[in-house]
């Protein structure tokens, strides 16, 4: 059964005729089978549990997608530091809760990798509790003909801090949809992804942050690299609810392109329907600024090598913050062989 | 005693934006291997375009004259090929690169210059030696390059590539400006190293006599108005250091 | 701080609020709504010629099949089929205002159009309902070959062609429902030619007036700039509050030759019962400049994004905007820019108060196409929230398509700081005047670019808004 699905559906819609407003996929929901999607779980910081008594965040992908998420979702707790491997043979959807208790500190390593031509949908709701502090990494290096849908939606309870840390390097078409409700007092969210596109890649992002308790505070940046004939629409939003005194919010990109053939489409957005808060959003595109490139010629390098080094030195703000130093050649290996 | 000549510019003209403002015009100016030559003048002058074109900035454009290093033409070269060449530019503003270290920035940038590969030992004790030589805390060459350095710190990072980088000619644009006493004592102490140790030669660009004190200035050149309008010994430097530049700059 | 007090002066708060009430001899009206028979009369009744006439008939048709905009605030008030489509005085166009009718004459003096036609303009029309009814252009301006008319006399004194040439060629029926609406009904505006070399050292200016309940106003400007040309163009509109929906759907098309220049001041100030759903286009040549400046304090509901084409190399373009939503209002505004020549450069300053409910949305969209290399966008947004009750949204969309395009993007959302307010109440001022003077200050940008008069009005306005507009 092929489906037409809409997805990533901008929240505030900008003029029709630019495209901007969301994407549509078609499914074939006969394909999708349970034993096409394995997850890993390293480490003993995660466990098992069967009890949610919360109602659990919307997702950014929006009602459409919802529809796919017919599997039940596997519930855990986390505990302290893990890593997790989510890999695809085919088209899949895994559906995960995951609850950090109250205090606890961790970081979650993801990796998510594998081959669905098809869709391989991978929703994740973390719940983080009063004062719990929670780090996570992603890292998407699916095969470069897969169509990825990541829908990351997270709650925040008071004094709670989400860090969210992503790198999207394969498959052909994702959707990145993520909505964290900042729901209780004072508490925060970070969030830093980076892509690097090549060939046809073509990323989709839909990101909003939504400010519901008084003295919330986030922080989003995207940057990325396109290259060849990539292209990436970016959304992002800083919602600031009625009530959220106090609050502040910032989202930041920037993108190098690459070559003649890129396009790159961003509608970052600040909905604000409270006084007393401080947004701000700051996006810059195009190429490596001259002077940068300058500096490293006059220290021996040439424009090629200038501009191959501020990416990997991009990357690098991001690669090493991995512990583990084979996922981190592995990664290496993957970027030198985008820009050589 | 003539020195075998390293830099000759001759009759340069240069230009800067889409207007094609005029910056440099008519300079000529020949410096000798192993030489110190100081290059002053009031602000706007022309001080910062000098060092810029002779390191092949392409947001100068040079509309007439030469530029020859080692009696080479390099009037048309990029900036890469100037620093394998063996000139190096201080940079009054020094540019700040996230995610790469100054140690692996550095050792990259010194194989890119050699042409060589260079192994992590031999590098190790080629950087501790610059460290030392200005007093640098060594956990500065594993932040990132430049990144939240302070004014100083970032004049230092500057100096402390000079010294590992050892470039034939070095050309420091107002190294000592926004520095205290203490940093500028630092700063000379290592231009002073690269001088003695490496036979270096070097043009100074500055409004400051303190970094000059340890120095042997063999000449000083006025600049104003994009004309070089004296050119004298070291001398010349105390003289403006006492009057400024109201006798060149009046009428 | 006597000179805050000095520089935002009391102002009548009924200024704009006055009308006069038409009566029925000796003013012709449409019946409500669009009809063929409607528009037909309409175009007996200006004599157009007959391509006009096919081209109304045409467009009615493409707005009887299109659907409304889906993406803005919600028109579902506004009853198309209760809209006057056409109103007009039994007058015709004066040159002399002695010779204006008493009651619109009045109008326009209570406006201060006549005042400021001595003291500053170069020349002046002003349409009240459906038609212009004065127009004159100061005798050396004119001399040069600088023609100021409205599009019907233009079509009638020996610029048909022109007309024909550039009518809706910016603006096309199909853009949307409103423009295929405007070509159906159009009338009354403003033409302007300025020939070759030519340049306009003070400011040309129309002012619309909206006077009659239910009506519509759609009047349609068309400027053309020839090449080394320059001119700056004024428009300002207001129109008294009634219990019904008024219309506004004008359309602006702007031609800026080969180094030319034009800039196009707009002071907006409809009723708060007005649905402004105003289309603004401009095409620039090569090396050609365009500059918006525009401030719009009225009107229930306004959709309104001045679009430049930035077509030939070098052209540029800067829009600075700032928008005032205040109680029941909904204003939706912004810009947009499509960079296709090389080289062009646009730089978008936009500011955004909200107030008491007010609901001020940035819209805006940069397009750099491929073929647009080495082309250079800033835009940057500021709004501030004067309490929670009300909304500041920020939705600018940019698709970049050349890959050595320079765009940078900042906004800022935020409130009056309350040390400032402070700090200037320490110095007397009362809390109103501080938060006024605070607000003046941030309107600043967008004031400094108005000539001084206008920039005087500005401050009124702002200063009406900060008190509690008594409607």
């Amino acid at each position: 059964m092929t489906d037409v699905y809409n997805i990533n559906t901008s929240p505030a819609l900008t003029f029709a005729k630019l495209g901007m407003n969301g994407d549509r996929i078609s499914v074939n929901t006969s394909l999708i089978k349970k034993e096409n999607v394995e997850q890993y779980i390293f480490g003993n910081g995660i466990t098992d549990t069967d009890d949610i008594d919360e109602a659990l965040p919307g997702g950014a992908a929006g009602q459409d997608i919802d529809r796919l998420l017919s599997t039940e979702s596997r519930i855990m707790t986390v505990k302290g530091n893990a890593g997790i491997t989510i890999s695809f043979s085919g088209s899949g959807v895994i559906r995960r809760v995951l609850k950090v208790a109250r205090g606890v500190e961790a970081e979650v390593v993801e990796v998510v990798k594998g081959k669905a031509p098809d869709i391989a949908l991978n929703s994740t709701s973390y719940i983080l509790e009063k004062n719990a502090r929670l780090k996570l990494i992603r890292i998407q290096m699916l095969d470069k003909d897969t169509l990825y849908v990541d829908d990351l939606r997270a709650k925040l309870h008071e004094d709670s801090y989400l860090e969210v840390v992503r790198l999207d390097l394969g498959s052909k078409r994702s959707y990145i949809a993520s909505k964290v409700s900042l729901e209780g007092k004072n508490s925060e969210y970070k969030a830093h992804g980076d892509y690097l596109l090549n060939g046809s890649q073509r990323l989709d992002i839909n990101m909003i942050a939504e400010h519901i308790a008084p003295d919330t505070v986030s922080d989003m940046r995207c940057d990325g690299v396109l290259l060849d004939s990539a292209s990436k629409i970016f959304r992002g939003v800083l919602d600031f609810k009625s009530g959220c005194k106090g609050a502040k919010g910032a989202e930041n990109e920037d993108v190098i392109l690459l070559s003649e053939d890129v396009d790159n489409q961003s509608l970052p957005m600040i909905l604000c329907g409270e006084e007393d808060v401080e947004g701000n959003h700051g996006a810059s595109v195009g190429k490596i600024s001259d002077e940068i490139i300058y500096y490293l010629m006059t220290r021996g390098f040439d424009e090629e090598a200038a501009v191959r080094l501020i990416i990997r030195s991009k990357f690098n703000n991001i690669t090493s913050q991995l512990k583990n130093s084979d996922l981190r050649d592995v990664i290496n290996r993957q970027i030198d062989g985008v820009l050589s | 005693m003539t020195n075998e000549i390293i830099l000759e510019i001759k009759d340069l003209c240069t230009t800067v934006g889409e207007e094609k403002t005029p910056i440099l015009r008519n300079v000529d100016l020949t410096v000798g291997r192993g030489e110190t030559h100081i290059i002053m003048g009031p602000n706007g002058a022309g001080k910062s375009t000098l060092g810029f074109t002779v390191m092949g900035n392409p947001a100068y454009e040079i509309e007439s004259g030469k530029i020859f290093f080692e009696g080479e033409d390099i009037t048309d070269l990029s900036a890469d090929k100037r620093a394998v060449k063996g000139i190096f530019l201080s940079f009054q503003n020094p540019i700040e690169v996230p995610g790469i270290s100054m140690r692996s920035f550095l050792k990259s940038s010194l194989q890119q210059i050699t042409g060589k590969r260079i192994k992590y030992s031999e590098f190790n004790k080629t950087l501790e030696e610059a460290l030392s030589l200005i007093n640098m805390d060594p956990s500065y060459v594993d932040r990132d390059v430049n990144v939240g350095f302070s004014g100083g710190e970032k004049k230092k990072a500057e100096i402390l590539q000079l010294l590992v980088l050892r470039p034939k000619l070095a050309i420091l644009d107002e190294t000592d400006s926004g520095l205290d006493v203490d940093a500028v004592r630092t700063v000379s102490q290592g231009i002073r190293a690269y001088k003695e140790r490496y036979g270096g030669t070097l043009i100074i660009i500055t409004h400051n006599a303190a970094i000059l004190e340890a120095l042997d200035v063999d000449k000083t050149h006025v600049l104003v108005k994009g004309k070089i309008v004296e050119t004298g010994g070291a001398d010349l430097t105390d003289e403006i250091n006492r009057n400024g530049f109201e006798k060149y700059t009046d009428g | 701080m006597a000179d805050g007090k000095t520089l935002i002066t009391d102002v009548d708060h009924k200024r704009y609020d006055f009308r006069y009430v038409e009566s029925s001899d000796e003013y012709i009206r449409e019946e409500d709504g669009f009809t063929e028979e409607i528009i037909r009369r309409i175009s007996e009744e200006k004599d157009d010629p007959e391509w006009m006439r096919d081209f109304r008939l045409k467009c009615l048709d493409i707005y009887n099949h299109m659907d409304m905009p889906c993406w803005g605030p919600s028109i579902q008030e506004l009853d198309l089929n209760r809209i006057a489509s056409y109103v007009r005085h039994k007058t015709d166009m004066k040159n002399n205002w002695d010779d204006v009718p008493d009651d619109i004459k009045e109008t326009f003096e209570k406006l201060g159009i006549p005042q400021a036609e001595r003291l500053s303009l170069a020349g002046v029309g002003a349409q009240y309902d459906s038609e212009i009814v004065y127009h004159n252009l100061k005798e050396e301006v004119a001399k040069m070959g600088v023609v100021y008319t409205d599009v019907e006399t233009a079509m009638k004194t020996g610029y048909e062609d022109m007309v024909r040439e550039h009518f809706m060629k910016l603006i096309t029926p199909t853009d949307h429902k409103f423009a295929a609406l405007h070509g159906a009904v159009w009338s009354g505006g403003s033409f302007v030619y300025v020939p070759k070399g030519v340049k306009v050292d003070i400011p040309l200016q129309s002012y619309f007036r909206l006077n009659a309940a239910g009506a519509g106003q759609f009047e349609h400007t068309m400027i053309i700039v020839d090449e080394g040309a320059d001119v700056h163009f004024i428009e300002g509109c207001s129109a008294p509050k009634y219990n019904v929906a008024n219309l506004h759907a004008g359309c602006v098309e702007l031609f800026v030759r080969k180094n030319a220049r034009l800039r196009y001041s707009t002071i907006e100030n409809w009723s708060k019962n007005m649905f402004n759903l105003n289309t603004k286009r401009a095409l620039i040549e090569e090396g050609g400049k365009m500059e918006w400046v525009s401030g719009s304090f009225g009107s229930k509901i306004s959709y309104l994004y001045p679009m430049t084409i930035l077509k030939g190399n070098d052209s540029k373009m800067t829009y600075t905007g700032i928008t005032f939503s205040g109680e029941g209002q909904n204003l939706d505004t912004g810009c947009k820019v499509v960079h296709a020549g090389c080289r062009t450069s646009s730089v978008i300053t936009a500011k955004s108060i909200s107030k008491s409910g007010g609901i001020g949305m940035f819209r805006s969209s940069v397009v750099i196409e491929k073929a647009a290399k080495e082309s250079k966008c800033s835009v940057s947004c500021d709004s501030l929230m004067l309490d929670s009750i009300s909304r500041a949204d920020t939705v600018p969309a940019m698709d970049i398509k050349a890959f050595d395009a320079d765009v940078g993007h900042e906004a800022k959302i935020g409130r009056i700081s309350d040390e400032a307010v402070f700090y200037l109440m320490s110095r007397g001022m009362s809390e109103e005047d501080a938060k006024a003077l605070i607000v003046s200050g941030f309107a600043d940008s967008v004031s400094k670019e108005l000539p001084l008069e206008y920039a005087v009005e500005m401050n009124n306005l702002i200063k009406i808004e900060m008190s509690g507009h008594k409607a």
